[in-house]
């Protein structure tokens, strides 16, 4: 063969080879992986010189009519199957302040008022939530975990009473907070709502605390199968250093959007939700200074002592309820709310004896947070698998237990560590590329399978020592084999 | 070396270089045949699904499958035709049936935890009058 | 009935003196006289048994058309692999053909039954090559003598391991990719296919086979360990035999494709297995022998740094893929998957310092210890050095297949589902694809590790023994040597068995 053909065939086979790995790598998604991810949309909120005392006659304020709307999409929540309940599809958002105050003014179509809690159905509301972390939240709304969020609600029921809109019922309505799956039985208020909407905190998904004060004054009118409510809260809420109030200075905000549609079964978590919306507060034009809103409804003042150690001891109570099934309430996104403060929460289960050790790992792509876990034979063990991305498994050798958790939902389970030694749990459910390797140790002591080892190892090569040394020298003059 | 001979060894040679691929492009064809629309599920920092937009035709029958090339769970929900595979886990396939009767826009969308932008993961499909 | 076979020089014998070490084929042994020393104190070390003296092999390894149709069979599977590989771009390892066959099936298979049993079979029967041979030959089980290409003839400097050393260790650099992404398996076997073709028509013969490949260089040392080989019957009948035709091959087969004599060549290192010496050798001379485990690591041919630092990476791989990937460090994971570029760096040097440097380098010392202790002024340390590395060979096998099993057992139930389903897209083509994921007796693994383990410790102790027996002075001076390399072998035995299930 001639230098030449050789040269040729050879060029023609990396060009074979260059050419398939081309392919495959253009198409290693499938197709083209580009051209997925949208960033967020810019609401404007302008500065206009126009302060609104939410009078009927506000919705039709000369701002609103200045203003374009704008439309905000919005999607089914995936929190509680079935996800399609009545969507919202679309809510329109006006938004502007006049250098004290910040007004917004949602808009969107329900074709039945529901201002009451019944069978099967519930208040309409809605409601915006900002981030309160200071750097842009680098996921999506329903990854916000470790950014608390400011959410301020809007509720027909609170509406009727605060407003006196006479929609055929009695006044006194509870004031509760949204509960998950059930209606619950709520505590009857004896005095009317200050105000038509609630101030809430979430400092992360699944826990969701109203304020004792409320700051934010709004307003609803429903007309022609259509929703109108006004929003209302000073730009700058005092006091500043609290960090449970968003500060609307001018600036980007990262701000989302939520609606219920009672008379669907919305209420708590199953909502029409928006991924994030970037909220551009425009500065207010010179001279105009801002202070502190005067229009406080209900008691001020810094975060009672009391009260937050209620809410803690009522998530700590609720971390020892969940049971195999995982009934637990899912930890969903940021608008996912559930009870924690007194009222309303569950009788925890009577303890067995003795308490299982309760061990909480956090599974990301692609490592347990603790990934090395020592126990004593014989404990008994919960090991509560909690996921921060996606959903992960837990497998653990030699035990039967195999858990699953997405960000929605902890698995649970309980076992007796009767076996010593080390056992590996590996992730049971394909999370991302490295998930073989998704692994972690739990270490049953005393481990006495690697002291066994240990013990043959060393036994083994002391008897090699003395083979050597003894039976040697007794072959030691003995004459070769032939 | 005679003709039978060539003939038997270039056949050998072939069905182990040439048929498995071709068998696999083959039958790979034949099973999709009544396929009309594939869709590829992945997070959408890596493409989202594709196609995104959908085009059907009012009255005909739309055989979608839906394929998670992605290294995580996916879903696909397709409320207005009443569709939710519920949990896709990477590298499977399911095939849905719908046959939309009037013109319109309709969203699907992903159910399942999957990505930090999960909630983009949505498309559209579009009937079109006949 | 079994024959002895001419062990050649260099197996350990009871008795005073030391063992003679120069080049075994500057003599022809006595057919007659046997190998000393037993494995084990049980299994004769000379021991064999020839599988092709049982009816229907013999005749099975002389047909032209075997191991072609083996071969012709893998790269059908191949196409499969490849095809899966281009399909399967990133999509997940585990439900891809490509990933469990090459990482789970076929990796294992290598490790637990085809070296430790059969030698090199694998290299019988390894379609990588194919497209280049019959490229040579343009013939595919024909015979044609006159091979294509220009037919170099291998540098001599690179006539030893250290290519495939540096070339697996580089591999190995990647393994966070193409252990779960097919598209970056296809592209590892694609670029041994296509290194492959263009050696193979530059250079002569199984030039790439013996010099490149990266799995030619692990499974050349652990072959040593294997319990089968390919040998002559006898050599006086090759000693009167004027043409070798198993050299220069004749109409009935070509003459070695691996560049062996093989009417005298002593270890399995370098022979493939590729059976040509069966049907060339006139006299039926040729044996495929069933013998005790790891008898050539006695037997001094090509002895060097190059076979001892495979050892050591061997060894040192063994440790490092464990640690990142069996391991619970997830930020190891992050490096090694090349989460950033830095990270990934960062392993490669880890990875590199700890198997070409650190490894060996404590090696060193216990064999300068050696030395030391034995009291044997005029051995070499070199020579300690080398020699006793191959003790490092059964405890290198050992610590991979207790490895093997880590990922086997848990994830081998992959494998149902692929069968059925190979390239993701929804097929059931034996009913298996529903098969969900099932881990296998994973509460056992750690103890079926650690027998492997003391397998091992026990297989390197024996050998370790009488490799010092062949390189030191004398009887005392070997008893004296051995003991700081036990201690190693203790230590890496303890090390592995604190990886593993500690």
């Amino acid at each position: 063969m001639r230098k030449s053909s050789v040269i040729i065939l050879c060029a023609l086979t990396v060009a074979l080879f260059a050419g398939l790995v081309y392919y495959g790598w253009a198409n290693r998604w499938g197709g083209p992986p580009q051209g997925g991810v949208d960033p967020p949309p810019e609401l404007a909120m302008p500065y206009v010189e126009c302060a609104l005392a939410l009078g009927a006659a506000d919705f039709d304020a000369a701002p609103w009519k200045d203003l374009a709307p704008f439309r905000v999409q919005l999607l089914h929540q995936i929190t509680a199957a079935p996800h399609a309940t009545g969507l919202v599809p679309e809510l329109r958002v006006r938004a502007f302040h006049d250098g004290k105050d910040a007004y917004f003014l949602f808009e969107w179509p329900d074709a039945q008022e529901s201002r009451e809690h019944g069978a099967g159905h519930f208040p309409d509301a809605c409601a915006v939530a900002f981030s309160l972390a200071p750097e842009p939240p680098k996921h999506s709304i329903m990854m916000g975990f470790e950014s608390p969020v400011n959410i301020w609600q809007w509720k027909a029921d609170l509406d009727a009473q605060v407003w006196k809109v006479a929609s055929g019922e009695s006044a006194a309505s509870p004031n509760e907070h949204y509960t998950y799956e059930e209606p619950a039985a709520f505590p009857a208020r004896t005095t009317p709502p200050s105000s038509a909407c609630q101030d809430l905190i979430s400092p992360r998904p699944g826990l969701v605390t109203p304020k004792p004060w409320g700051r934010i004054a709004g307003r609803g009118q429903w007309r022609d199968g259509h929703w109108r409510v006004i929003l209302k809260r000073a730009l700058a809420a005092a006091p500043a250093g609290l960090r449970a109030d968003v500060q609307l200075t001018p600036g980007r905000h990262y701000t989302a959007f939520a609606a219920w549609n009672g008379d669907t079964g919305d209420r708590g978590a199953r909502k029409s939700i928006s991924d994030w919306v970037i909220l551009d507060v425009q500065p207010a034009a010179p001279g105009q200074g801002r202070s502190a809103s005067t229009h406080e409804i209900g008691a001020e003042g810094p975060w009672p002592a009391k009260h937050a150690k209620d809410a803690k001891r009522a998530g700590d109570r609720r971390s020892k309820i969940e049971d195999q099934e995982s009934k637990i309430p899912p930890r969903g996104p940021a608008f996912s709310l559930f009870p924690t403060a007194a009222a309303g929460t569950v009788d925890p289960e009577p303890p067995k004896e003795p308490e299982p050790r309760v061990i909480t790992i956090k599974a990301k792509r692609f490592e347990y947070m603790p990934s090395e876990i020592t126990v004593q034979k014989g404990e008994r063990i919960t090991l509560r698998l909690e996921s921060l991305d996606v959903t992960h498994g837990l497998y653990l050798d030699g035990y039967e237990v195999d858990i699953k958790a997405n960000p929605t939902k902890v698995g649970v389970a309980t076992f007796v560590a009767d076996k010593p030694g080390r056992f590996t749990f590996r992730c049971s459910e394909t999370c991302g590329e490295f998930h073989p390797y998704m692994i972690g140790y739990l270490m049953v002591e005393p481990n006495t399978r690697f002291r066994v080892y240990v013990v043959a190892t060393i036994g083994l090569a002391v008897a090699a020592a003395v083979l050597v040394f003894f039976r040697t020298r007794q072959s030691k003059g003995a004459a070769p084999n032939a | 070396m005679n003709a039978t001979k060539f003939i038997l060894v270039a056949a050998a040679v072939l069905a182990c270089t040439i048929l498995p691929i071709l068998a696999t492009i083959g039958y790979e064809a034949v099973r999709t045949q009544g396929i009309t629309h594939e869709v590829l599920a992945r997070a959408p920092e890596r493409g989202n699904y594709l196609p995104r937009h959908i085009k059907a035709q009012a009255g005909k029958l739309v055989r979608l499958r839906i394929r998670n090339v992605d290294t995580v769970t996916h879903g696909f929900t397709l409320p207005d035709f009443g569709i939710d595979v519920g949990d896709l886990k990477a590298g499977h396939s399911t095939i849905v049936e719908f046959t939309p009767q009037k013109p319109g826009t309709h969203a699907f969308y992903c159910t399942v935890w999957c990505s930090d932008h999960h909630l983009q993961m949505r498309g559209t499909v579009e009937v079109v009058a006949p | 009935m079994p024959e002895e076979r001419n062990e050649g020089r260099g197996t350990s014998g009871e008795g005073g003196g030391a063992l003679p070490i120069e080049n075994p084929k500057s003599e022809i042994r006595n057919p007659k006289s046997r190998g000393e020393g037993r494995l084990l104190g049980l299994i004769p070390l000379s021991w064999r048994y020839d599988l092709a003296a049982l009816p229907g092999v013999r005749w099975l390894l002389k047909r032209r058309w075997f191991p072609m149709i083996a071969i012709l069979v893998n790269l059908f599977i191949f196409m499969g692999i490849l095809t899966g590989g281009i399909l399967g771009g990133f999509s997940p390892g585990n439900y891809s053909f490509t990933i469990m066959i090459v990482w789970i099936l076929w990796w294992v298979m290598l490790m637990l039954v085809l070296v430790p049993v059969f030698s090199r079979t694998w290299c019988m029967v390894c379609p990588l090559p194919a497209f280049g041979e019959w490229l040579q030959r343009l013939k595919v089980f024909g015979v044609n003598n006159q091979l294509q290409g220009l037919n170099l003839k291998w540098p001599r400097r690179l006539r030893n391991m250290w290519l495939m050393n540096f070339l697996f260790l580089g591999t190995t650099f990647f393994s966070g990719f193409f252990t779960v992404k097919p598209l970056a398996t296809f592209m590892l076997l694609g670029s041994i296919i296509v290194l492959g073709i263009v050696i193979m028509l530059i250079f002569e013969k199984r030039s790439f086979c013996l010099y490149i490949c990266p799995v030619s260089g692990f499974q050349g040392l652990y072959s040593n360990m294997a319990m089968t080989e390919v040998r002559v019957k006898d050599p006086a009948i090759c000693a009167k035999h004027k043409t070798k035709t198993c050299e220069t091959g004749n109409k009935r087969g070509y003459g070695c494709p691996w560049l062996l004599e093989p009417h005298s060549f002593t270890r399995n290192t370098y022979c493939g297995m590729c059976l040509e010496c069966f049907k060339t050798c006139p006299f039926d001379n040729v044996a495929f022998n069933l013998r005790p485990p790891g008898t050539d690591l006695l037997v001094n041919d090509k002895r060097g740094l190059d076979e001892a630092w495979k050892g050591f990476i061997m060894l040192g791989i063994a440790i490092m893929f464990y640690t990142a990937m069996m391991g619970p460090w997830g930020w190891l994971k992050e490096m090694v998957r090349g989460a950033t570029l830095g990270g990934w760096l960062t392993f490669v040097a880890i990875h590199a310092a700890f198997n070409l440097l650190a490894l060996p380098g404590v090696f060193l010392v216990f064999a300068w210890l050696a030395k030391a202790l034995s009291g044997d002024r005029n051995v070499a340390l070199k020579a300690v050095f080398v020699n006793l590395s191959y003790a490092m060979v059964p405890m290198g096998l050992a610590a991979w297949i207790a490895f093997s099993f880590g990922f086997l057992l848990p994830n081998g139930s992959y494998i149902l589902h692929i069968l059925s389903d190979p390239f993701a897209r929804g097929w059931n083509l034996i009913g298996t694809a529903g098969f969900p994921w099932t881990p296998v007796l994973t509460g056992w693994l750690v103890p079926f590790q650690y027998v492997s383990l003391l397998v091992g410790l026990v297989f390197g102790a024996d050998y370790g023994y009488k490799l010092a027996r062949q390189t030191f002075a004398d009887e005392r001076a070997a008893r004296r040597g051995f003991i700081p390399l036990l201690a190693f072998l203790v230590l890496v035995a303890l090390f592995f068995g604190w990886l593993y299930g500690g």
